[in-house]
């Protein structure tokens, strides 16, 4: 028996999402120009690139790995979107918990990753390196603040989370999610490669690391990838501590806000290096997440 | 057949020994294999005898011209010395096969004589039910001994077998005075009647005796601090007296302590007596493990490592419990084994290649496989691996320790095992992985005895229970005193 | 029922025909014949023990005076047919790898070993086949290094012996060695209290220890990295597959026998078992330090050896957590670390056969040399970074379930970290190996053989079917679980989660779909060589190898300096030595040669004879 109303809500949710995820990428260009004093492109701009690049007459290829890396990470994260409830679409998120999500959104690195690594690229290779680093630099307060929503809450189901939320109010206005939020926003920058940490790809040092190597339709592929990723990676933030949302547009408005919370920060600071990213991450995120994890117990 | 013919188990040895001057005359040869139908002859009446006892479960008691005691002297030939004379008897036999290759220094007859007399001093030692003759016994025994170690003649040989004599002198009169205590409070020297008396006794006094007698037996039975002799003297006496050293010379002087100690066991202040043997023995296991770590000598090494397991054996028999004593009995006949095999292997690798430093052994494997092989499962078994047979009675002994409530010594011994386990295992390596060699050919008959011990070995490890029940009613032998009075005919004194 | 002793002893049987035949071909059919059959005897008694009526096989022998109980039961089933599964692949990988009789000869005396440790059901035989079991392994590793097989040997029998003395208290005080007895007299005793406090924590500390060191905890890892890596790769699969799982067995045993006791001995601290507590949170560092030391390891067997450990760490924490859940996602951990680590392990095998190199910076671009062999380390590796669905998440994710809701957050903590670090240090073999310009002394290396192949296909596919249908072991566990986790064959449920598996499969591939046609209807590609690369104009040549291979962790390296400073193997190198000096410290002060002093000591001895008398 199959469910064609949740498919075709699923199809059109992949669509919804890419495109709103490629206005965001447009924002975040457009913001960060303003900020700088600077016109920036359009807010389309990303759409109109991306289409560019898949009507490229050739693209060049480094092997089956190089072509599998970009279309497992796009196939992993629209996975991970699926399972995320979105506004008043749960989709397939009865069938999943916050563990399972927050992992499908670390699997589109790994397919980046194979695909960067099998270029044979030193900066594709330096970009991996730094993605894994930052990646286990990360992990520990990005767990603690889960781990501390997840108690808190007392389940794993994020239909549930939500549920809760609507009921209990927002999690971020429960003294110790607060401090788990602001653990978490600090996680949010490095997942979404941003400044300080947007090590992984560092323009300036490393020629955009993993992505040095891609063009044509491959970077097509990651460009759309990197739009989807940021769709649910923003939806997920909302979700977890700003109470999710009811319909789409009031998720809209707090996935912005997140994303110009990212945005301001991301032009504030400067890049840590690898080393002080690790180092960083393992002492105040670190602490407050476990302040905030033993205040949730 | 007449049970009275044990005392051929004395008196063929003795006589054997005495008529070796008769054919001294026919050459090296013939006298090593006169030596060797002694034994085998002796090994055949101790076959018989421990069929006899075995069968009928009752001991075979030899009344000295038909003297009954405690007026006569009476050989006691239980289930454990029934089963001990058998192990003297066929090492010496195995070691009297070994004599045709390790032995090549003048004068022979004088050698086959000492050879045959150690067996004998052993046999008596364990077969006695006399304290006085067990005396005599240990001095035949020890006298022997220091003759024998003595007897390669280096310098080394004569230092070793002096030490030797100023420490087993010394320990032999304390015995001796341990003895006269005891005769002095009891008025007798048959063991079963002081056993049947020993109750009665002023507990300061037999507290005193016995700690004489002890302290005289630890010199023989190797116990820390008493055994500083020993390495030396295992490494310089010939190859086959070292293997006869540690398969039964020194288990007949842990037995006859086990004897009397238990025969004692009514004593008031026994106990304290036992702890004190608990402390010797794990200090004996500890001190003489860590000494063969870096030992470059591997005979000496061994002979550090027979004397930690003889240290086991006596923590066994030192506990005062049938589970210890049960466990020390399995142990001494396996050590016995193992011991066989290793000196053997390594005494026969040192007459070949000339010296039993550790340099001789890399390329072992591929110089003399059989030996090599010899020696390797000897030194896993020594470990105490499954499969082999140290490792149940090892099993035994540490859990009868711990349900004995001396926990600490368990804690040791196992700590020093540790310690045993390297070294062995460092020399297991140099044989098979370090060096390069050619084939040697090996001797059959030494081949031969390698490769039964083996299977003995092995055999035991997979099918210990014929062995464990056998040992298992030795042990009861010398626990079970009340046993052992009504056993023997005491000529109506006492009870 | 003499089927269980044929199970047992057919592997050591064969090994000896094997060791003792030695002739090629006949030695190797009758290895791969050996340890088939358990897993025969294992698969005819499935029905037997996960039947709607499941009885005990059991079998009893007396050999020196103990009962040996041998029993198939729910628990030792599994443990059992895993070990098969790993002993058949390792098998398959030997006959490639192996040309040495010897080996052969212990490899399949430890697995007679492993199987008897999980089978045993009394302590004489646990410790039989425990000693068998590392004394077998210690062979292995003692044809190719001694100083690590010593190291290892040392550890494991501290440890042994540190279990021989537990057991040997136990016995002192209930008088019994074998497991039921033994357990029946501890739940009792939990409420008697005959056995002191003091000495229950010391049988547990005991206990710790031996289980601990063969399952490789931190701080009683440290034989692990050398002995993994001095073996044949073939054998290390079962090594680190199927032998350090006897000691999570060992800890699983712990709470089976002593639970009760232990709990009531020593107490409950914020709603944790106090000794519970205590292992979760050994689990717990061992996953993250050896996660550390795996993501700096400059060799592959080092790299997957410290990996080993770190895994084995979860299965630990799992058991720590004490509740159902955390035991099924433990025991489903003990799976999928033996058929993944298996994995990785037969791969390590055929690199090591085919190229004869063991460090990264000699390897690169092997990918398109040995392709299925890079196709199973693809599976291995996705398995053990925990991506959905494979066998590796599923388990870890029962684990992070059990961990949350049992309210350990730092424990949950750790998991996250050791992870991301797992993640870490696969991908860098991933890159290392199989990518990037490959070193010219690599042009000729061939596809490995095909015997290692199918002991590959035996592991990889379990990475599969359980990935996808985690239902399958959930369901058997819970039968003396009491069913922590619902759901069905594909879908685990448990009261605050769910995860299913067959959903996460079929939405990736529909994204993978939707991702593909977008590549398929893209512009043609061309092929275009690993040396053509922007370069900031600058010209990539053959002789130039521009892949990075060495120190790629550098920067964490870095970042960590201030902990790799200390080292445990240099602690243990330490006391070593010092046993060693004192060794020779006793023999040289003792054993002097002087006869004066000699002398001397009989005099001391008769003074404290005197003066113990007189007192």
């Amino acid at each position: 028996m199959f469910d064609w109303k949740l498919a075709l809500e699923a199809i059109g949710m992949v669509i919804y999402a890419t495109f709103m995820g490629f206005i965001f990428m447009g924002i975040e260009r457009k913001a960060m120009a303003r900020i700088q004093r600077r016109i920036g492109p359009p807010i389309y701009q990303p759409i109109i690139d991306t289409l560019k690049l898949l009507g490229k007459k050739e693209s060049v290829s480094h092997g089956l790995i190089y072509d599998f890396g970009p279309v497992f990470a796009l196939g992993a994260s629209i996975t991970a979107l699926l399972f995320i409830p979105i506004a008043n679409f749960q989709l397939f998120s009865s069938n999943a918990d916050l563990i399972v999500v927050a992992y499908l959104l670390e699997v589109p690195m790994l397919g980046i990753m194979l695909g960067a690594m099998s270029s044979g690229n030193p900066y594709s290779a330096l970009g991996v390196q730094r993605g894994l680093l930052t990646m286990v630099a990360m992990q520990l307060p990005y767990g603690l603040a889960l781990i501390a929503l997840i108690q808190h809450w007392g389940t794993f189901k994020l239909s549930n989370i939500v549920a809760l939320q609507q009921v209990h109010g927002w999690s971020i206005t429960v003294p110790a999610l607060l401090l788990a939020f602001i653990v978490f926003d600090i996680v949010f920058q490095a997942l979404l490669g941003l400044e300080p940490f947007d090590i992984v790809s560092a323009p300036a040092e490393i020629s955009m690391g993993p992505m040095v190597e891609y063009g044509g339709k491959h970077a097509a592929l990651l460009f759309t990838q990197h739009a989807v990723q940021l769709f649910a990676e923003t939806a997920f933030f909302a979700v977890l501590f700003l109470g999710g949302a009811s319909n789409l547009l009031e998720l809209l408005v707090k996935q912005i806000a997140v994303l110009f919370i990212a945005i301001f920060v991301a032009s504030i600071y400067p890049r840590f290096t690898i080393d002080q990213a690790a180092k960083f991450f393992w002492k105040w995120p670190t602490i407050i997440g476990i302040i905030a994890v033993l205040l949730t117990m | 057949m007449n049970g009275q013919y044990a005392s051929l188990l004395i008196a063929l040895p003795l006589l054997g020994a005495f008529f070796v001057p008769l054919i001294k005359g026919l050459g090296k040869k013939a006298i090593k294999t006169y030596v060797l139908i002694i034994t085998a002859i002796q090994t055949g009446i101790a076959a018989w005898v421990f069929q006899q006892v075995y069968s009928t479960g009752k001991p075979i008691i030899v009344m000295a011209g038909g003297w009954r005691p405690p007026i006569g002297i009476n050989l006691y030939i239980g289930h454990f010395a029934a089963l001990f004379v058998l192990i003297v008897a066929i090492a010496s036999f195995l070691m009297a096969v070994f004599n045709f290759k390790a032995i090549d220094v003048e004068p022979i007859d004088k050698y086959a004589m000492l050879f045959l007399l150690l067996m004998l001093g052993a046999t008596g030692m364990i077969a006695t039910g006399d304290i006085f003759n067990l005396f005599v016994f240990m001095e035949i025994t020890s006298i022997t001994a220091y003759a024998l170690t003595a007897y390669n003649k280096t310098g080394e040989a004569a230092e070793a077998s002096l030490k030797y004599m100023i420490l087993g002198g010394i320990g032999s009169s304390f015995f001796l005075i341990g003895v006269a205590l005891i005769y002095g409070a009891t008025g007798t020297l048959n063991m079963a009647q002081i056993a049947q008396l020993a109750g009665n006794i002023d507990p300061t006094v037999a507290q005193v005796g016995l700690a004489l007698i002890v302290f005289g037996l630890a010199v023989e039975a190797e116990l820390f601090p008493l055994n500083a002799w020993a390495p030396d003297a295992y490494q310089a006496a010939p190859h086959p007296i070292t293997a006869m050293f540690s398969a039964f010379v020194v288990k007949a002087g842990l037995y006859a302590m086990a004897r009397i100690l238990y025969l004692m066991s009514s004593v008031g202040t026994w106990h304290n007596v036992l702890k004190l043997l608990v402390v010797m023995a794990t200090l004996t296991v500890v001190v003489a493990e860590f000494s063969a770590l870096r030992q470059r000598n591997v005979k000496r090494m061994i002979a550090y490592s027979s004397i930690s397991q003889v240290g086991l054996i006596a923590l066994a028999f030192a506990l005062g419990t049938q589970a210890g004593v049960d466990a020390g009995v399995f142990q001494m006949i396996n050590h016995a084994i193992i011991k066989a095999l290793l000196f053997l292997g390594v005494g026969y690798v040192a007459v070949q290649l000339g010296g039993a430093d550790i340099e001789n052994f890399h390329g072992l494997g591929r110089k003399m496989p059989v030996t090599a092989f010899g020696i390797t499962v000897g030194a896993m078994a020594a470990v105490g691996i499954p499969l082999f047979n140290i490792f149940w009675s090892k099993l035994r002994i540490i859990l009868a320790t711990v349900e004995a409530g001396y926990t600490w010594a368990a804690f040791l011994v196992l700590a020093a095992s540790v310690v045993e386990a390297v070294y062995y295992f460092r020399l297991i390596h140099a044989i098979w992985f370090e060096g390069e060699g050619e084939r040697i050919s090996e001797s059959i008959p030494l081949v031969a005895i390698v490769v039964a011990l083996v299977i003995l070995v092995v055999a035991i490890g997979i099918y210990p229970n014929y062995l464990w029940s056998v040992s298992q009613k030795a042990g009861s032998d010398i626990f079970n005193v009340a046993q052992y009075i009504k056993n023997v005919p005491l000529m109506g004194v006492g009870a | 029922m003499n089927e269980l002793m044929i199970m047992l002893f057919a592997p050591l049987v064969a090994g000896f025909i094997a060791w003792a035949l030695d002739v090629r071909g006949i030695r190797e059919a009758v290895g791969v014949l050996g340890t088939l059959v358990p897993l025969g005897v294992l698969a005819k008694y499935y029905s037997t023990i996960a039947g709607s009526n499941p009885e005990v096989v059991t079998q009893t022998i007396t050999v020196g005076g103990f009962k040996l109980i041998f029993q198939l039961n729910t628990i030792s089933w599994y443990f059992a047919t895993i070990a098969s599964l790993i002993g058949v692949a390792m098998a398959f990988g030997m006959v490639s790898t192996s040309r040495s009789s010897y080996e052969w000869l212990f490899a399949l005396m430890s697995y007679t070993g492993v199987l008897g440790v999980f089978l045993s059901g009394d302590f004489v035989g646990f410790f039989l086949f425990w000693e068998l079991m590392t004394f077998a392994s210690f062979m292995m590793v003692l044809k190719r290094s001694r100083h690590e097989s010593l190291k290892y040997f040392v550890l494991s029998v501290i440890g042994a012996y540190a279990m021989l003395i537990a057991i040997g208290i136990l016995y002192a005080k209930i008088g019994a060695l074998d497991f039921g007895t033994i357990r029946q007299a501890l739940y009792m005793d939990a409420m008697l209290g005959s056995i002191s406090k003091s000495l229950t924590a010391l049988v547990f500390l005991l206990f710790l220890t031996a289980f601990g060191v063969k399952a490789g905890a931190v701080p009683l890892h440290v034989w692990a990295p050398g002995a993994y890596s001095e073996v044949d790769q073939s054998y290390t699969a079962f090594f680190s597959g199927a032998l350090s799982k006897a000691g999570a067995y060992g800890f699983l045993l712990l709470y089976i026998l002593m639970g009760a006791k232990l709990v009531a001995a020593l107490g409950i601290w914020h709603n944790h078992m106090v000794f519970s507590y205590i292992i979760a949170w050994l689990g717990a560092i061992t996953v993250v330090v050896a996660g550390f030391l795996a993501v700096l390891q400059e060799d592959i067997r080092k790299l997957f050896a410290y990996s080993s450990v770190s895994q084995v760490g979860y299965i630990l924490l799992g058991l720590g957590i004490g509740t159902p859940l955390g035991f099924t996602g433990a025991l489903f951990h003990v799976l999928s670390h033996a058929v993944f680590k298996g994995l990785f392990w037969l791969v390590v095998a055929a690199l090591v056969l085919r190229t004869g190199k063991t460090r990264f910076e000699d390897f690169g671009g092997l990918a398109e040399k040995m392709p299925i062999t890079f196709a199973m380390s693809l599976i291995a590796v996705l398995s053990l970074a925990g991506i959905p669905p494979m066998a590796g998440f599923a388990s870890k994710w029962l684990i992070y379930e059990a961990a949350i809701s049992a309210h350990m957050p730092l424990v949950a903590g750790a998991i996250f970290l050791g992870s991301a670090l797992a993640f870490a240090y696969v991908v860098r073999f991933l890159y290392a190996v199989w990518f990037g310009q490959r070193p010219s002394d690599l042009e000729d290396v061939k596809e490995a053989p095909l015997p290692l192949l199918i002991g590959m296909a035996i592991l990889a596919i379990p990475n599969i079917v359980f990935g996808v249908a985690p239902g399958l072991v959930t369901e058997y566990l819970g039968k003396f679980l009491g069913n922590p986790v619902g759901g069905n064959y594909y879908k685990l449920v448990t009261p605050t989660g769910t995860y299913n598996a067959l959903l996460v499969a079929v939405l990736l591939v529909f994204g993978l779909a939707i991702a593909g046609l977008i590549f398929i209807y893209g512009a043609k590609t061309r092929r275009i060589p690993v040396t053509n690369t922007y370069q900031s104009g600058n010209p990539v040549t053959e002789d130039y190898n521009l892949s990075m291979r060495r120190n790629f962790y550098r920067p964490l390296a870095e970042a960590l300096d201030f902990w790799l400073k200390y080292s445990w193997d240099r602690f243990y190198e330490r006391l070593a030595g010092i046993a060693e000096d004192f060794a020779d410290f006793l023999r040289e002060g003792f054993y002097n040669g002087n006869v004066q002093s000699y002398a001397w000591y009989l005099a001391v001895v008769l003074l404290i004879l005197a003066l113990w008398g007189v007192l």
